[in-house]
């Protein structure tokens, strides 16, 4: 079988930049008709960023999209849709309360006349369902009762029914398993075999090879790697996808003492049914937290840190057992640094004073009444020991940078004197100089005898910082990882599932 | 200390921004007053004062707790039926005589309590939403009023009060408004300057932040709504000791008169945002509008069409100015 050398779609040279980070590098990228073509990348690698220029979503800063070897400027999603390329994404937009042929057929539908057409629109859904191995599902069903899984093939369906030459799939295979994993093979495989072009995004190794006839690896917003699937197996996958730049940039962490300050034991989230989680922390240990996204290292920590009903389990600083609420934890000396800074760490319309005295009101004021001066002396205290760049205390939290808000954030809880800080993706949307300075905070902080647990889909981040890596995959543990210099590969294999 | 100039700055910018948002109705007042002054004159006699004065008082006391809800990001919609309750507490409890007084007061204190512990409880506790909330406990006082009174609540309130409706301080100034003043720099104090306040504030504007940063937001808000009930307990008892007797329709229009007043003095329905100047300005502006169509010979039908219309236009330019400086609302994809 020849090759068709055509474009159905890709990018040329595209580069795209958000404050602060370059989400793409001079990215180029094809995928020819009748092919699956995978697209791999660590988390924040630029695979979303990719897909989203791709789709219209987002326009690139330079560079181009090429559909059908021609090059296309795509204002928004629908004009993507015109030209034929349809994106299957992974939030799922399926409607709920609609039934599966209204869902199928959304923005698609057949009309005779001005009239809708039920009884085509019928065959034409049923013949869709069978092809995604939804035949035993009646299309007067409300797409809410369904399954997850069914539902995300009822969103492949609605593409399978638009024919068009190109289709995305953004990890599709996140929620589904077994038989219904092979019905999503099998689909994409017949979709390719009549001429479509498949971009596939997954994070399931062993997929890549079963279906994938080319493979397109990001890293750091840039291609490092693309060829056919055959070149590839799975450890030069995982080490492409990993880069071997990441331990010179970090100094090893200050020592850290002997003596069990947290302890934390058969951890379940409530609605988890993951296997209980177990850790313990030491004074001045920093813990690193990695895992794919959804993998439920966030749960774990929010519920570490009380803002989660706990299932089960149990949580003991230096022995004393910890009520699992956020103020009881709070108050014993365990706090988080949440991962939506914006949502759940900062109230951005107060001004960077108050919102570093939040946590310590009783402490800035006398029989309840604040007291100017104690907030602001507290303020300026955290303002040199973190830098914080601000026009003053009475500037608003929304006005500073993303970087500068983070340090509010640590500088909220350091008026608190915890004993341990939890940390979700710290340096998320943040730049690299203000990246380099919460590094310096948190090595500080443990060699201050701090106990320190870290969370973050940037591996080089949770390499360089942490003394050992528990690597969470489905809400469990799957392995620990100690500092050494094949910790990347190692963590990316447990992560992945393909550890052997 | 280096950075000192700029501090000055911030808090300038602060300050006018501040006073910007209280120019809107500072215009709408002087517009208004301007207007009576051709139209209507007879609005700068005493005797009509006295009447915007305890317009003032009576609107003002409800807009106050109204206030403290509306920063939570709630409504309460039942303030005007705590107002209600209370007069008729007072009415039947003591039938006109002042021998049963203070048992009344403590009854209506408690009926207040009531009203709030509910409302903060459906909010808090069940998560219903407090238009929701507060309105069907609205709804549930009324039917609680008919069912007792049988239908037609009467009776006389206690001469014994009625220095608090009807009084005046060197014989100018109506007690009601003197009241509302000591309650708004109470209420002032505590917003500006309390742990409290600053807690409710938070809690406002980022609710899901405040909790995690350990703030009871429950506490918080279960206790806005206990205060408006306590505040409405409070206007109750001034408006019945004016009137002097149990008048249902009267009190009905202070749900809309206490929300219509925070609002368009500023306060924005979406939590967290508004001081007490703005309800303060707000109150004035309401009372002055209200009694100058009083004057123009507006009937009922009149005054809730320029309520109803001054609160749109208020909640319009709200809107927009919620959008101006700083703020990444509005613009999608620059994330």
């Amino acid at each position: 079988m020849t090759v068709s050398q055509r474009t159905a779609l890709g990018a040329r040279e595209v580069t795209k930049s958000f404050p602060g980070v370059r989400a793409l590098d001079n990215v180029s990228f094809a995928c020819r008709p009748g092919r699956v073509h995978a697209l791999l990348g660590e988390n924040g690698a630029g695979k979303s960023t990719l897909v989203r220029i791709l789709t219209g979503d987002q326009s690139p800063d330079t560079g181009t999209v090429v559909v059908d070897d021609v090059e296309v400027a795509l204002g928004s999603p629908r004009e993507a849709l015109a030209h034929g390329v349809v994106p299957v994404y992974q939030e799922l937009t399926v409607l709920p309360e609609m039934t599966v042929l209204d869902n199928v057929m959304l923005g698609q539908e057949v009309r005779r006349r001005r009239w809708l057409d039920s009884r085509r629109q019928l065959d034409v859904v049923r013949e869709a369902l069978e092809r995604v191995s939804l035949g035993e599902v009646s299309p007067t069903t409300l797409a809410g009762d369904l399954s997850l899984a069914n539902q995300q093939l009822v969103e492949i369906a609605r593409a399978v029914v638009r024919r068009s030459p190109v289709l995305i799939l953004d990890e599709p295979s996140a929620v589904l398993s077994g038989d219904k994993l092979e019905a999503l093979h099998d689909v994409v495989r017949t979709i390719a075999a009549s001429g479509t072009a498949v971009v596939y995004i997954t994070h399931l190794l062993e997929e890549v090879h079963e279906l994938a006839d080319d493979v397109t690896i990001l890293r750091d917003g840039a291609v490092v790697s693309t060829g056919p699937v055959a070149k590839y197996d799975t450890d030069r996958i995982v080490r492409e996808m990993v880069g071997r730049q990441v331990e010179q940039v970090f100094p090893d962490p200050p020592d850290h003492g002997a003596a069990v300050m947290l302890r934390v034991s058969s951890l379940v989230p409530r609605g988890s049914d993951a296997a209980p989680v177990d850790l313990d922390v030491r004074a001045g240990e920093i813990v690193g937290l990695a895992g794919l996204v959804g993998s439920g290292r966030s749960r774990f920590l929010r519920t570490l840190a009380g803002a989660r009903k706990r299932a089960t389990g149990t949580v003991e600083l230096d022995g004393d057992t910890v009520k699992a609420s956020i103020n009881a934890t709070i108050d014993a000396g365990v706090v988080l640094v949440p991962e939506e800074r914006k949502r759940d760490g900062l109230v951005l319309d107060l001004t960077v004073s108050d919102n570093t005295t939040l946590t310590s009101l009783g402490a800035v004021s006398t029989w309840g009444l604040l007291r100017t001066q104690r907030e602001e002396n507290a303020f300026a205290e955290e303002r040199e020991r973190l830098d914080i760049k601000t026009a003053g205390p009475r500037q608003l939290t929304r006005q500073l940078s993303g970087g500068n808000q983070q340090k509010i954030v640590i500088a909220k809880w350091l008026q608190v004197s915890p004993r341990v800080l939890l940390l979700d993706e710290p340096t998320r949307g943040v730049d690299i100089g203000a990246k380099n300075e919460i590094y310096r905070i948190i090595r500080e902080l443990a060699a201050e005898g701090m106990a320190i647990v870290i969370a973050s889909s940037e591996l080089a981040e949770v390499v360089g910082l942490a003394h050992r890596v528990l690597v969470f995959r489905d809400g469990a543990v799957v392995g620990e990882v100690g500092r050494n210099t094949e910790s990347s590969e190692k963590i990316m294999h447990l992560a992945l599932g393909t550890a052997s | 200390m280096t950075d000192a100039p700029t501090t000055t700055t911030t808090t300038t910018t602060s300050r006018l921004s501040r006073l910007s948002s209280v120019l809107a109705p500072m215009a709408g007042l002087a517009t208004v007053l301007l207007l009576a002054a051709v139209t209507t004159p007879q609005l700068y006699t005493p005797e009509v004062m006295r009447l915007v004065l305890f317009q003032i008082g009576i609107i003002g006391i409800a807009a106050l707790g109204q206030t403290l809800v509306l920063l939570t990001g709630g409504i309460d919609l039942s303030i005007s039926g705590a107002i209600a309750l209370t007069s008729v507490v007072l009415a039947v409890t003591t039938n006109g005589s002042d021998d049963r007084l203070v048992t009344a007061l403590v009854l209506s204190v408690v009926a207040g309590l009531t009203v709030g512990l509910v409302n903060g409880a459906l909010v808090v506790l069940r998560g219903v939403p407090p238009f929701v909330a507060t309105f069907a406990s609205f709804v549930l006082i009324q039917g609680v009023i008919i069912a007792w009174t049988g239908g037609a609540p009467s009776g006389r309130i206690p001469d014994g009060l009625s220095w608090l409706g009807s009084g005046r301080l060197f014989d100018v100034i109506p007690v009601p408004v003197l009241v509302f003043g000591v309650l708004a720099v109470v209420v002032g104090v505590v917003l500006e300057r309390s742990t409290a306040g600053r807690r409710l504030y938070a809690t406002g504007l980022n609710r899901d932040a405040a909790r995690l940063s350990g703030v009871r937001t429950g506490l918080v808000i279960g206790s806005c709504y206990v205060a408006s009930s306590l505040l409405g307990v409070v206007a109750g008892l001034v408006n019945a000791s004016f009137t002097g007797y149990v008048d249902a329709a009267l009190v009905r229009s202070l749900n809309l008169d206490s929300i219509a007043a925070a609002v368009i003095g500023g306060i924005a329905l979406t939590g967290g945002r508004g001081r007490i100047g703005n309800t303060l300005i707000g109150v004035v502006l309401l009372a002055v509008l209200l009694t100058w169509l009083i004057q123009l010979g507006a009937g009922g039908g009149a005054q809730l069409i320029v309520s109803g219309a001054v609160i749109v236009l208020a909640v319009f330019m709200q809107g927009r100015r919620l959008r101006i400086p700083g703020t990444t609302a509005g613009k999608k994809g620059q994330q």
